[in-house]
């Protein structure tokens, strides 16, 4: 038996017992030892600055999914004589891919979510381990334009999580009711559905889409200006 | 030593998921396979964390709280499961659909588990 206090607020009435979503207690652990733990030793070896990059990559390869989901989604609300059977399989590979394709942001958004002001202050410590000393200068004269561009992205991050878990839902169900009568999507109810789906997903991708061009404002900020000339 | 056993047993508990993933078809609890496997993939990483040190913990809590989240993610398939039967989904498609998310989502975790543990430097 989970207990109680593990379970978070995604758990449905109808998973409730069986399978229920349960909270991290590996996050909770973590979390609460990075509370304390002591600055020594052990340094992130990645190059300083590169997180940006690696979570520009993300944010686009899910931009990428979501909007591989929306164009399947288009091309069965157009099928008015019945779905076709293209049109359904290329649906449900994306409805696949996109839970998979996702699994990076989205892990990321939660992180940014659970650890907030924390988040940025680890990723600025790592700039200021960055060997170039104009670069480390940038990123410290300007920490308050890059910790305002990151607040943008983790209000960005959890609103479109927030859309994100319903267009996953819809489409989901849009995919269900398909499998089971491929005429159904003529009717009032099916596409209602898919409306509705696909303004959630544009919401994801509007997210997305803002979030990159803010980590392209941070890249910009901690880029000396000889180097944004030359590229 | 601890933390080098503790990494290789959370690859393993992957594995074993994966290769639950390939099987679980086949049996009537196929579902309930799955669940145990990766409830003893968290388990694992929950004593993977444990034996982390306080450096470790320190310069590596962005990507163990992405972890951690990774795995909250891939534990709502189960959920989405379940919510594609009381649709009205096919047992046999639903849990088909399962057991492919869970072994490539669970791969792309892997993959970020084992950069992270290099970055880290855990169990060297």
């Amino acid at each position: 038996m989970i207990p109680i206090f593990l379970t978070s607020c995604y758990e449905t009435s109808r998973t409730r017992g069986r399978f229920p979503i349960v909270g991290s207690l590996a996050l909770v652990a973590v979390l609460l030892m990075a509370g304390c733990a002591s600055k020594t030793a052990v340094q992130d070896v990645r190059p300083p600055g590169s997180g940006i990059a690696e979570y520009r990559q993300i944010a686009s390869s899910a931009q990428v999914a979501v909007q591989a989901a929306l164009k399947a989604l288009v091309r069965v609300k157009v099928q008015t004589n019945g779905c076709s059977p293209q049109a359904l399989a290329a649906l449900s590979n994306q409805v696949h891919r996109l839970q998979v394709d996702s699994l990076k942001v989205r892990a990321r958004s939660q992180a940014l979510l659970v650890r907030g002001d924390a988040y940025f202050d680890q990723w600025h410590e790592q700039m200021a381990r960055i060997p170039d000393s104009e670069l480390r200068s940038l990123a410290e004269t300007r920490k308050p334009q890059l910790q305002e561009s990151f607040r943008k992205i983790k209000s960005l991050s959890q609103e479109g999580r927030a859309a994100f878990d319903p267009f996953l839902s819809e489409l989901r169900q849009i995919r269900n009711l398909l499998e089971k009568d491929v005429g159904s999507v003529g009717i009032d109810n099916t596409q209602d559905r898919i409306r509705q789906a696909a303004d959630n997903g544009n919401h994801v991708e509007r997210c997305l889409v803002g979030i990159t061009h803010e980590l392209d404002a941070m890249q910009a900020m901690v880029t000396p200006l000889a180097n944004s000339t030359k590229n | 030593m601890a933390q080098r056993a503790a990494l290789n047993d959370v690859r393993a508990q992957v594995g074993w998921l994966q290769n639950a993933t390939r099987t679980a078809s086949r049996y009537p609890s196929g579902v309930d396979m799955l669940w145990q496997q990766f409830q003893a993939l968290r388990n694992s990483y929950v004593n993977f964390s444990l034996t982390l040190t306080p450096g470790q913990i320190s310069a590596g809590a962005n990507d163990l709280a992405e972890l951690s989240a990774g795995l909250d993610i891939l534990q709502e398939s189960f959920s989405n499961y379940q919510g594609d039967l009381a649709n009205g989904r096919a047992p046999a498609t639903a849990l088909a659909e399962l057991c492919q998310i869970l072994r490539e989502a669970s791969r792309v975790w892997l993959q970020e588990f084992n950069q992270d543990s290099s970055r880290l430097r855990i169990g060297y």
